[in-house]
């Protein structure tokens, strides 16, 4: 018989076993208590040393992992950030509408419909047309006069496209809208000056205009009739000779600064 | 007497180091097999030990210190101990590196199976164990950590010890 299966090492099997049997017999009955004691007692101060040991090695490598942890939170918290930024940026644009919202509910126009669209281009030259992003698929007409969320009155659809129309600013210089002085109710046609500003033409020379006057344009079916101020008077201009006197208007509203505005419908 | 002594010491030293990393690895979801490392080079090098079936010592103190119930991995090293033998005496006969690591490799894969059959017996007929481990995730690790200890250990054997024959020769 070979080596491997010598009767010797059968024999050894076989008792090694026996007694591995008789060991569980013996933890079952509780007996192997008294040794686990005795063994633990002799094992503590190892285990002691092993402990101290374990401590000082994985301390070293614990560094490394919380650096990898730190690196990995240090880039969810980014991420976070950047998340929280966009919503922050969204709500801030939400409560902004929602004000803007809120100061047009105090300005009703005879149940007139009022809608609210976003400027999305403007000339290249100031203070001559706005690009807002709703067309007639949303009802808006050409003539359809445009107000800030302060009712004043800025401009006039020009060209309706499908979603897309032109507001014509009153600084425009092809823009023309009759007016009335607010106190002296003297009357004249607003016009633009080539995007510069605005002026109270064609006002009659017997009419006495008075400076910081508020210059209503002229209501008409858009409005509901009623008249919309633009701004005020800030110098008033005579010539000799002249039938006719204008005055330079100070806008309520700076137009460059426009983001949204609203269509009287 | 004295190698005993020698024997008995590492041992203890061997269960320590297995009670107390393991403390480190299990957070970490890994198992060391210490008592098992040594049962299986035990087992490769008992041609030229006598005594090395002394190596159970270790997996005896071991089972008998973590509490659970006794007697499981004392059996599982046992059997483990006496396949690899006949394995290395009837199939793995060339005396090298990769024949080791196979052998250890298979060693510690009888043994966990054996292992497992046993808990769930146990578990079955008489206490029931909780498993703290989940076989599938964790077993691949504690597999490849035996794998590099039992190669660890082989290479160092093969290294120190002049002569060493673990196979039978042809």
């Amino acid at each position: 018989m070979s080596y491997g299966l010598r009767k010797s090492s059968f024999f050894v099997f076989i008792v090694a076993t026996i007694i591995i049997l008789l060991l569980i017999f013996f933890a079952i009955q509780g007996w192997l208590s008294p040794l686990k004691n005795i063994l633990w007692q002799i094992l503590k101060p190892l285990a002691k040393a092993f402990f101290w040991l374990e401590q000082k090695i994985f301390k070293a490598i614990n560094v490394f992992t919380a650096l990898k942890d730190l690196i990995k939170e240090n880039n969810n918290l980014r991420q976070e950030n950047l998340s929280l930024w966009q919503q922050v940026a969204s709500l801030k644009e939400a409560e902004r509408e929602n004000k803007l919202l809120r100061q047009r509910l105090l300005f009703e126009n005879d149940g007139k419909k009022t809608l609210m669209v976003k400027v999305i281009g403007a000339s290249q030259q100031a203070g001559q047309y706005l690009l807002v992003d709703k067309g007639f698929i949303n009802g808006l007409n050409k003539g359809d006069w445009v107000v800030s969320a302060d009712n004043f009155l800025i401009g006039y659809l020009d060209e309706v496209e499908e979603q897309v129309s032109k507001v014509i600013l009153l600084s425009n210089s092809d823009s023309a809208i009759n007016a009335v002085t607010q106190d002296s109710r003297a009357s004249g046609i607003i016009k633009g000056r080539h995007g510069l500003g605005l002026a109270l033409e064609m006002i009659p020379i017997n009419k006495e205009l008075q400076l910081g006057e508020t210059v209503l344009a002229l209501g008409k079916e858009a409005s509901g009739g009623k008249n919309l101020a633009v701004g005020k008077v800030k110098e008033i201009i005579e010539k000799e000779n002249e039938l006719f006197k204008s005055a330079l208007i100070e806008p309520a509203i700076d137009w460059s600064a426009l983001e949204e505005v609203f269509i009287l419908k | 007497m004295i190698n005993f002594l020698y024997f008995l010491f590492f041992s203890f030293l061997a269960v320590i180091g297995q009670l107390t990393l393991v403390g480190y690895f299990d957070q970490k979801n890994i198992f060391l097999d210490f008592p098992l490392v040594l049962v299986l080079a035990a087992a490769l090098t008992w041609r030229q030990v006598k005594i090395s079936w002394l190596a159970l010592l270790p997996v005896f103190l071991f089972d008998l210190l973590i509490s659970r119930v006794f007697g499981i991995i004392t059996l599982s090293a046992w059997f483990s101990f006496w396949f690899i033998r006949w394995l290395a005496h009837f199939l793995f006969k060339k005396n090298e590196f990769l024949s080791l690591v196979t052998l250890g490799s298979l060693g510690f894969i009888f043994f966990n199976g054996l292992n497992f059959l046993l808990e769930k017996l146990v578990s079955f007929f008489w206490q029931s164990i909780i498993f703290q481990k989940n076989i599938w995730l964790f077993r691949p690790l504690e597999f490849l950590l035996a794998l590099v200890l039992n190669s660890f250990l082989f290479f160092i054997l093969v290294k120190i010890w002049e002569g060493l024959k673990i196979f039978k020769k042809e």
